[in-house]
């Protein structure tokens, strides 16, 4: 698996996590980890006492007012695309930011393709985790493609409205 | 017409750049044609039972004589001299090869057109009343507010993976000519003395498989902040709407099955927390789409014209198209003129590329440059002359599009049926052609006076059959193609589904069946009432019992 950060493109300063399967024990593991939102929710303690970076690996469903109340302690939340047709995982996204004001890293995993790279970088993920180097090329490429976008969303390019009308109303991006 | 700037055009350049890129990677065997089709389906490409098929957005409708005549260029040489109208103000290409799709795209672009999202699970095409801006009965023209939300769900980047495909379209008349609650959200401009101008909101109607009539859910949405409540309509729908069976995926499944009330109840939620970041830009960005949209410079002219009423008494043949074919117009002096592309016993909606080519003349001496695509699969000359009709008529009538039925029982929606479509059960054009002939004897036509008749070849409804007074869907019965009828549906402001009259007939049964069915109305209707209305009064059973016999 290689990592992309969408906003520098490259992986430098991404961090790698070992996912926590239900009945691992966190303890015997180094390093950062990522925990199912299901194994959170129902043993909430595997966060006392960890300094480490936590990653929360939640399906592109879930509501995100369950992932609010572990926010504070996550440096990453993964959202899984079960399928590259089902888009719910950009609303999750905009929503960790707009309505959550989340700032960690928001990374894609599971069935993501580079027709989704600018889709996804505009929506708040910050990073994303693809199968190999070509996978890597591509999506690199794709985030270019576009320069004029019609919509305000978390976004470092002005709107084609704003230039249109000089005015720039200051980005959701962090 | 709304004239694209450098953004606009640099939007759909990309678009064409990227999806030549894909065509020639599937060319050469590179993308599999499931991978191909996530982009071919973003920029309009099908895959028929034939071949390829590209499917042109005509947002709201719109176009000018150019782009017409780009059309009529693309039928030519890329297709067979002919393309074919869509109930979504579209216009398809049924036989381009796929390594000429790029290029036909380039074309487009020339002259400001495209083909995104006319496919996929995405916002499509957007649709307006075809008489916008030049009917009386409007608050204003619509377009504007089309073409801002056409911009705003081009390649968004939250809704481009939707459950399923969504419709929107917009109204700022009363009379109802778009269907707007038969879609996904529907949106009626109007104005009041207190609030001022706004929408009113439909969610969740549609035709297909089951059928449902929208439901308002809201009175009124400020224009300025019409963009950030349609954002919570989607971003619930994106949430919510169901992943697990494409045939309940559709925003009318959802609101079904939790409700109206709770539906709205959610969208409102998410609204209150989008409204606080709403500032001025949608507004700027409307008044400068209106800008930039071309208003014809009318004429001071008396509304009576002499000589059009000379021409109509010297011409009865004249004089009946005008009756028919012609609606009033908001400025003095002008009228509305309906070019039929059903006449009897052609495919509805097709129309070859020298029909095109004259009528886009037609419309630029004419009409201030404007023709339009109506969702029953018609064109409109929105702003002609009353001085001018008879010109026009004769013009009309050398391009083969003077057909006189509009409204009437041979203006018959169909979609294409088993002759094109892979999800056919049977054909649904040559039973319009063969209605169509059987009402071919004009005095019957217009003693019958409007009928909606509509005609699906499977349970998509694509040809609306629902929303028929007279509607037709095929089935398939052990191998044979058969027909069930259906009756009393609107897709007006009086929106309703017709209902089943029960057994099915074969393709010469169902052509009875429908004068049948017609003579029946003739029977009972009372002066002025027209076959919905008769209907409504008189109730399915004298239908049934000519039909069936009374058991
Ligand atoms: S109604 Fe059925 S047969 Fe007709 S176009 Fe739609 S899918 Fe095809």
């Amino acid at each position: 698996m290689e990592l992309l950060d969408l906003r520098r493109l490259s992986s430098a300063r991404l961090l790698s996590y070992s996912h926590v399967t239900a009945d691992d024990a966190v303890a015997d593991i180094t390093g950062p980890v990522l925990i199912d939102l299901d194994r959170l929710e129902g043993d909430p303690e595997v966060l006392d006492d960890q300094v480490r970076p936590i990653g929360l690996l939640a399906a592109g469903d879930a509501d995100s007012t369950r992932i609010v109340p572990f926010l504070s302690r996550l440096s990453l939340i993964a959202v899984q695309f079960p399928k590259f047709s089902d888009g719910r995982g950009f609303s999750l996204a905009y929503r960790l930011r707009r309505d959550h004001g989340f700032e960690g890293d928001i990374r894609a995993v599971g069935a993501v393709l580079g027709d989704h790279a600018d889709f996804l970088l505009r929506t708040g993920f910050s990073s994303v985790e693809l199968p190999n180097n070509a996978a890597v090329e591509t999506f690199k490429k794709r985030l270019d493609l576009y320069s004029i976008r019609y919509q305000d969303a978390h976004d470092l390019r002005p709107t084609a409205s704003e230039l249109r009308h000089g005015q720039s109303r200051g980005h959701l991006a962090s | 017409m709304y004239l694209y700037d450098e953004y606009d055009k640099s939007v759909v350049r990309q678009r064409i750049a990227d999806f030549r890129d894909a065509t020639e990677r599937r060319l050469s065997g590179v993308l599999s044609e499931e991978e191909f089709k996530l982009v071919r389906q973003m920029n309009g490409v099908y895959l028929q039972l034939h071949a390829y098929m590209l499917r042109v957005a005509i947002p709201y409708g719109s176009l000018n004589s150019r782009q017409l005549h780009r059309l009529a260029h693309i039928a030519r040489v890329y297709d067979k001299g002919y393309g074919h109208f869509t109930t979504r103000q579209n216009i398809q290409f049924n036989w381009p090869q796929l390594q000429q799709m790029p290029d036909i795209l380039e074309e487009l672009a020339g002259v400001d057109m495209h083909a995104i999202q006319t496919s996929g699970n995405v916002i499509r095409n957007i649709t307006a009343d075809h008489f916008a801006g030049a009917t009386a009965d409007e608050v204003d023209d619509p377009r504007p507010i089309a073409e801002l939300i056409r911009q705003w769900s081009t390649l968004h980047p939250e809704f481009s993976f939707l459950p399923r495909k969504f419709k929107i379209a917009v109204t700022a008349s009363a009379k109802d000519r778009t269907a707007v609650k038969f879609h996904d959200i529907g949106l009626v401009l109007h104005e009041d003395q207190t609030s001022g101008r706004g929408f009113k909101v439909y969610v969740g109607g549609g035709l297909g498989r089951t059928p449902f009539v929208g439901h308002k859910i809201r009175e009124f949405v400020p224009e300025a902040q019409l963009l950030a409540y349609i954002e919570a309509i989607l971003r619930t729908y994106n949430e919510l709407g169901r992943r697990d069976n494409a045939f309940k995926a559709r925003i009318k499944i959802l609101v079904h099955e939790m409700g109206a009330d709770a539906f709205g109840e959610l969208v409102e939620q998410e609204f209150s927390r989008i409204q606080p970041m709403v500032d001025d830009l949608p507004t700027k960005e409307l008044e400068r789409i209106r800008q930039r949209f071309i208003t014809p410079d009318f004429a001071d002219l008396s509304d009576t014209d002499l000589g059009l009423e000379r021409a109509k008494a010297e011409d009865p043949e004249f004089k009946r198209w005008v009756s028919r074919n012609c609606s009033t117009h908001k400025i003095p002096g002008y009228a509305i003129v309906g070019v039929s592309l059903k006449d009897h016993g052609a495919i509805p909606g097709d129309i070859t590329a020298e029909a095109m080519d004259q009528l886009a003349e037609l419309g630029k001496l004419y009409s201030h440059d404007e023709i339009r695509a109506t969702h029953e699969q018609n064109l409109v000359l929105p702003h002609v002359k009353k001085r001018d009709l008879y010109v026009v008529w004769r013009g009309l009538q050398a391009a083969g599009l003077a057909t006189t039925n509009l409204g009437q029982a041979s203006d018959i929606i169909s979609c294409p049926g088993l002759d094109y479509c892979v999800l056919a059960n049977a054909r649904s054009i040559p039973i319009a052609q063969a209605i169509a002939q059987r009402f071919a004897d004009r005095k019957r036509e217009d003693l019958v006076g409007a009928l909606k008749i509509r005609i699906s070849g499977c349970i998509n409804a694509c040809g609306h059959h629902h929303a028929g007074h007279i509607g037709i869907l095929g089935v398939d019965r052990k191998g044979e193609e058969m027909y069930q009828l259906s009756l009393g549906g609107s897709g007006a402001e009086d929106a309703a589904i017709s209902q089943s009259t029960g057994r099915g007939f074969d393709a010469d049964g169902i052509v009875d069946a429908v004068d049948t069915v017609v003579g029946i109305y003739l029977d009972h209707r009372h002066e002025g009432e027209n076959f919905l209305e008769a209907y409504r009064r008189i109730g399915p059973q004298p239908f049934k019992e000519a039909l069936y016999g009374t058991a």
